[in-house]
C-alpha cells in the first residue's frame, strides 16, 4: 500500500448517517451470555426424565444388594447398601416422588451426597449423561409437583426435570427418619 | 422420627433458632444496605424477627421479646413503604449484636447477663422509629407487657442511639459478638503436648515412655471411619489365610487322588500321562499354597498391627471413668458415718471408649452397694476384730484379651441364707430347688430386678434396682457381671468385658432371605430341634427346661410367617429359643455403627459388612428377647400394633415452638413427628399415617391455612383432626383458621400447657404417660 493510497483510506470523508449508525449501535445493550444451570445429572426414573445437580450427585454404580432393615424398610426407605466400604441408606426416589417404576430391578444405583459423609442410594432406570445446559425454564404445571422442581429444559428433544435437591434432602430425611 | 434434640434444653433450643435467625437477619439487612430493597428480604427480615420473638417468649427472655417485637414491627412499617436508612440499618445491626451477643452466654449465666445487659437491649429497642405494631400479638401476661404496650400506640420517635444501647463487640469476633475469650493460657501458648501415656496395645507391653509424642488432632468420626477400615482389614486379612487352607485341602485331595492312579491297568500310559500332568499341577499348587501362606500370614502381622495401632488410638486410660468415684465414695461413707479407704489399681488400663461411657454409673452403683450394704459402721468393724477404717478397691486390668474390673469390700459379705429365704418369700424359685442351690447360684438372684435383702428402702438403696442396672449396663457392653461372697471377710462383684467392641465373633443366620449376625457372646446354644405345640405358643424342650419358640423373622417385622413343621434351626437367647431359616456359619466381623440418620432400630444393634462387601446387621439379642418377653408369642398381629399411642404430627417453622410442643406431647404417652413447614407435613401426611394435626398458620412454601386446607380436601385424610396454633389471634385470623377446618384454633399469646393438652384429649383421647422416648 503507497502512501497515496493510505491518505485515501484514512482520510477520506465519512459516509452519511455512519455516526447516527455508530451512535444506535453503541446504545444497544449487548446480548446477554445465555445463563447456566451448571453442569447436571440426567437419568430416567420410570418414563419420567430428571436431572441434579452434578455437586450433589457422587457417583452412579451398578446395581447395589439392599439390606432390609427390620422395622424401618417401608415406603421410602428401602434398606442399606454397601458404596465403597461405607453403609449408607437406601431410599426410593420413585416413591418419593410418587413415579410408577418397574421396581423388580433397577439398573443403576445413583448416590447423592447431600454433604460431606452424608449419602443416600437411589435406585434410577437409566443414566442419560452429564451436560451443562442453558437457564432451566419455569412452569406452572407438570407431571411432579412444583415443590421438587426448579425447572425443565430439552435435551435431545426430550423434557427432563431439575430436582430442587435442596427440598430434595430435606424430604428424604423426612420420609426415611 | 427423631429430632436429635431431645437432650437439649429449651434454652439450647433458643440459642440455635438464635443463630440461625440472626444470620438470616444480618445478612438480609446487608442486602437493604447496598440497596436491594425487595418485598422477599423485608418478608424474610419480618419473619426472622417474628420467629425470634417467639422463640424468646418461649423461654421467659421478655427484654429480647421486646427487642424483636420492636425489630418486627419496624419490618412490617417498611414492608407499608416507611424504608429503613442507613442509621436504622445500623441500628438493626446493633440489635443483631445483641441477639448474638446472648447466644454466646452460658446457660446459667443468663439472668446476670440480661440483669447487666437489659437495659442496654430495652434502650435498643426504643431506639427504632416508625414502627407499625404488629397485628397479631397481643398480651401474653406480664413478660410481654412492653410490647403489649406498644399494640396499637407508634412506636416511640427516633431515641438517639445511646452507648449503652450497642453491646460491646470483642475484636475479632465475627458477626453475633462470641463467646469472650477464655482466660486459659493455652489459648497463647500453642497445642499442649500431652505426656505420651503406657499404651498396652501399641507398645505391646514396652516399658512406659517418657519421650513426648508429637499430637495431632484428628476429629472422632474421621477416627472410627479410620478404625473400622482397619478393622476391616484384619477380617480381610483372616480371610486371606482360610482361603490358604482351602487351597491347601485341595492340594492333599489332588495328592490322594494320585495315589488312586499308582494302581495298574490296562490305560497304564493314560494314567501315566494323566498322573505326570497332576504331579506338575501339584508341584506348582503347593509352590503357589506357601507363597499365599507367606503373604497372608505377612499380611496378617500387618493388619492386626494397623488395627492394634488405630485401636490404641481409642482406648483411654480406665481412671477416665471413674473420675466421680473418689468424691461419692468420701460422700457416700461421712453420709453413713463411715470410714471408707478407696484404693484404685490399674487406673492405667487402657479402656475402649465406648466401653468407658458405660463403667462410671455401673462403678458408682457397686461402689454405693459396698458402702451400705457390705462394709460395717466403724464399731462393729472393731467389735469384729477389723481396722476401723474399711478398704474399697476398685482393680481394673486386662486378662485372656478380656477387661476385668473387681470392686471388693472388707465387710461383712453377703448372708447367703438371708438370700435364700427372700427367694423362698418372693416365690422365685420353689423351697425345695432353693435348698438345692449353691451359694454362687444363689448370689445370682441379687442381679433380678426389684430383688433386695433389704426390709427398708433409703435415699441410697434398698429398692433391688441397682445391681439388676449394673448387670444390664455390662450386658449392653458386651460383658458378665458375677458376685462372690466369704462371710465376715468381704464381697467383691467381677465385671467381665471386651476390651474392645470393633471386631466380634458372630454366628450368621438367614431369616426371610435376609443374613444377620448375632453376637456370639450373646447366644447360649444353637440346635435343630422341633418345636412343640402348647396352645398357641409353641415351645421345645432344652435340658429340663421348656423354652418359648419365637419366629426371629416376625420379630424383626418381616410380615406374618408361619413356624415351619419339623426340625428348625432354633437359636436360644435369654430365655427364648428363635427359629431362623438356616445356620450360615460363625465369623469374625468389623462392628460399624448405624447411621444416626437411621435412629434406634429396634432389634438392631450395629451394622457389619459379609466377605461380599455386603451389608451385614447384627441383631441386638437383648432386645429381641425383650420384645419376645413383652408380647404374646407366635401371633399373626404385626410389632407395629404394639404402638397404640395415638400418632401426632406437630407442623411449625420455629423449631423452638416445635421441640415445646413435642416434648409435652411426649410427656403425655403420644408418639409425635414433626415438620417445619406446610409443605414438609404434607410429603408426610401423604406417606404416614397420623391421628392429628396441629399446624402453625405463618410458614413459608405453604403456611397452616393451605396445608388444613389441603387436608380436608382430601379423601384418606379429610376426616383427620386439626389444630390450629398460632400467634395471630384476631377474630378475622380465628375464623379463617376455623373455615379452613381446624377443628380448634389456638393462640400461642395465651399458650396454656392443660388447656392445649386438653384440645388433644377432646380430638384423639388420653395415653399412657411415658417414663421417657416417644418418636419425634
Amino acid at each position: 500500500m503507497t502512501q497515496v493510497d493510505r491518505n485515501r483510506l484514512f482520510d477520506r470523508p465519512m459516509a452519511p448517517g455512519y455516526r447516527e449508525e455508530l451512535r444506535l449501535l453503541m446504545a444497544m445493550d449487548p446480548p446477554r451470555p445465555p445463563q447456566r444451570t451448571g453442569s447436571l445429572l440426567l437419568f430416567q426414573l420410570g418414563q419420567m426424565r430428571l436431572a441434579v445437580p452434578t455437586t450433589v450427585a457422587f457417583a452412579v454404580s451398578p446395581v447395589l444388594h439392599i439390606a432390609r432393615i427390620p422395622h424401618r424398610s417401608g415406603t421410602v426407605l428401602l434398606g442399606l447398601v454397601a458404596f465403597r466400604g461405607d453403609i449408607i441408606p437406601c431410599c426410593s426416589l420413585a416413591r418419593l416422588l410418587d413415579v410408577a417404576r418397574n421396581e423388580t430391578g433397577a439398573a443403576r444405583m445413583l448416590i447423592l451426597e447431600e454433604s460431606a459423609g452424608r449419602q443416600w442410594a437411589v435406585p434410577i432406570d437409566a443414566m442419560v449423561g452429564i451436560q451443562t445446559v442453558p437457564e432451566v425454564e419455569q412452569r406452572e404445571s407438570g407431571p411432579l409437583a412444583r415443590q421438587w422442581v426448579r425447572g425443565c429444559f430439552e435435551y435431545l428433544s426430550r423434557e427432563f426435570y431439575l430436582l430442587d435437591s435442596d427440598n430434595l434432602f430435606r424430604q428424604i430425611t423426612l420420609a426415611t427418619a | 422420627m427423631s429430632s436429635g434434640l431431645e437432650d437439649s434444653s429449651l434454652f439450647d433450643l433458643f440459642r440455635m433458632e438464635a443463630e440461625e435467625q440472626v444470620r438470616i437477619l444480618q445478612a438480609e439487612l446487608m442486602k437493604l444496605e447496598s440497596g436491594e430493597t425487595s418485598a422477599a428480604t423485608l418478608e424474610s427480615l419480618m419473619r426472622a424477627s417474628h420467629s425470634l420473638k417467639g422463640a424468646a417468649r418461649i423461654v421467659g427472655l421478655d427484654g429480647v421479646v421486646r427487642l424483636t417485637h420492636a425489630m418486627e414491627d419496624r419490618f412490617v412499617a417498611a414492608q407499608g413503604g416507611k424504608a429503613l436508612d442507613s442509621a436504622e440499618i445500623d441500628h438493626m445491626l446493633s440489635a443483631t449484636d445483641w441477639l448474638g451477643q446472648l447466644q454466646a452466654v452460658a446457660e446459667p449465666e443468663v439472668t446476670k447477663w440480661l440483669e447487666e445487659n437489659g437495659a442496654g437491649i430495652d434502650a435498643c429497642a426504643a431506639g427504632f422509629k416508625g414502627a407499625e405494631p404488629a397485628a397479631e400479638t397481643q398480651s401474653a401476661g406480664s413478660d410481654t407487657a412492653a410490647v403489649d404496650a406498644a399494640e396499637g400506640t407508634e412506636a416511640p420517635a427516633a431515641a438517639p442511639v445511646e452507648p449503652a444501647s450497642r453491646p460491646r463487640r470483642e475484636r475479632g469476633n465475627g458477626a453475633g459478638g462470641g463467646a469472650p475469650a477464655s482466660g486459659g493460657a493455652s489459648v497463647h501458648g500453642g497445642v499442649a503436648e500431652p505426656e505420651a501415656e503406657r499404651d498396652i496395645f501399641a507398645q505391646g507391653g514396652r516399658e512406659e515412655r517418657t519421650v513426648r509424642e508429637r499430637t495431632v488432632r484428628l476429629a472422632a468420626d474421621r477416627f472410627d471411619h479410620l478404625l473400622s477400615l482397619s478393622a476391616e482389614t484384619l477380617v480381610t486379612a483372616r480371610q486371606l489365610a482360610e482361603w490358604g487352607d482351602v487351597l491347601d485341602r485341595n492340594h492333599r485331595a489332588i495328592g490322594k487322588a494320585l495315589q488312586m492312579l499308582q494302581g495298574a491297568g490296562e490305560w497304564q500310559n493314560a494314567r501315566a500321562n494323566v498322573r505326570g500332568e497332576l504331579e506338575r499341577q501339584v508341584a506348582v499348587l503347593a509352590t503357589q499354597i506357601a507363597d499365599l501362606d507367606t503373604v497372608s500370614r505377612a499380611n496378617e502381622r500387618t493388619a492386626e498391627q494397623l488395627y492394634r495401632v488405630v485401636l490404641g488410638g481409642r482406648l483411654r486410660p480406665f481412671s477416665e471413668g471413674i473420675t466421680g468415684v473418689q468424691r461419692l465414695v468420701r460422700d457416700t461413707a461421712r453420709d453413713l458415718g463411715k470410714t471408707v479407704r478407696l484404693e484404685v489399681v490399674g487406673d492405667s488400663t487402657r479402656v475402649d471408649r465406648d466401653i468407658l461411657d458405660r463403667l462410671e454409673a455401673a462403678i458408682s452403683h457397686l461402689v454405693t452397694n459396698a458402702i451400705d450394704h457390705g462394709i460395717e459402721s466403724p464399731a462393729d468393724r472393731l467389735a469384729a476384730g477389723k481396722p476401723a477404717e474399711a478398704h474399697l478397691r476398685i482393680h481394673a486390668g486386662h486378662e485372656n484379651g478380656r477387661l476385668v474390673i473387681t470392686v471388693r469390700d472388707d465387710g461383712h459379705g453377703i448372708k447367703v441364707d438371708d438370700v435364700r429365704e427372700r427367694v423362698i418369700q418372693r416365690n422365685l424359685a420353689p423351697a425345695e430347688t432353693v435348698e438345692g442351690l449353691t451359694d454362687s447360684e444363689l448370689l445370682e438372684f441379687l442381679f433380678l430386678p426389684g430383688f433386695s435383702t433389704r426390709d427398708a428402702v433409703s435415699h441410697l438403696s434398698g429398692r433391688g434396682v441397682g445391681l439388676n442396672v449394673v448387670q444390664s449396663m455390662v450386658q449392653e457392653a458386651g460383658g458378665s457381671v458375677t458376685v462372690t461372697s466369704t462371710p465376715g471377710v468381704g464381697t467383691a462383684f467381677r465385671l467381665t468385658l471386651p476390651v474392645t467392641r470393633s471386631v466380634i465373633r458372630v454366628i450368621r443366620v438367614m431369616v426371610e432371605g435376609e443374613m444377620f449376625s448375632i453376637p456370639m457372646v450373646r447366644v447360649d446354644h444353637v440346635a435343630v430341634l422341633e418345636p412343640e405345640e402348647a396352645g398357641d405358643k409353641p415351645e421345645v424342650r432344652w435340658g429340663d427346661r421348656k423354652v418359648p419358640v419365637i419366629l426371629l423373622g416376625w420379630l424383626l417385622g418381616f410380615g406374618e410367617q408361619v413356624l415351619p413343621k419339623g426340625p428348625t434351626p432354633l437359636l436360644f437367647s435369654g430365655g427364648f429359643a428363635f427359629a431362623v431359616d438356616r445356620f450360615v456359619d460363625q465369623a469374625e466381623v468389623s462392628v460399624r455403627r448405624l447411621d444416626p440418620r437411621l435412629g434406634k432400630i429396634p432389634g438392631v444393634s450395629a451394622a457389619s459388612l459379609d466377605e461380599n462387601g455386603n451389608p451385614l446387621l447384627i441383631l441386638d439379642m437383648e432386645d429381641l428377647a425383650q420384645t419376645a418377653a413383652g408380647v404374646p408369642a407366635s401371633t399373626s398381629a404385626t410389632l407395629e400394633d404394639e404402638s397404640l399411642a395415638p400418632h401426632i404430627l406437630v407442623v411449625d417453622d420455629s423449631h423452638t415452638v416445635r421441640e415445646m410442643e413435642r416434648r409435652l406431647l411426649v410427656r403425655s404417652g403420644y408418639t409425635v413427628s414433626t415438620a417445619q413447614n406446610g409443605q414438609e407435613a404434607w410429603n408426610l401426611l401423604r406417606l404416614n399415617s397420623y391421628d392429628l394435626l396441629i399446624s402453625d398458620v405463618d410458614m413459608p412454601q405453604m403456611n397452616g391455612i393451605e396445608l388444613v386446607t389441603r387436608v380436608r380436601a382430601n379423601p384418606r385424610l379429610g376426616r383427620m383432626p386439626v389444630i390450629i396454633l398460632s400467634y395471630k389471634d384476631r377474630a378475622e385470623d380465628r375464623q379463617r383458621g376455623l373455615d379452613a377446618g381446624a377443628d380448634f384454633y389456638l393462640t400461642k399469646g395465651s399458650f396454656d400447657n392443660g388447656s392445649f393438652l386438653q384440645a388433644v384429649v377432646d380430638l384423639v383421647g388420653e395415653a399412657a404417660p411415658l417414663a421417657s422416648g416417644g418418636q419425634a
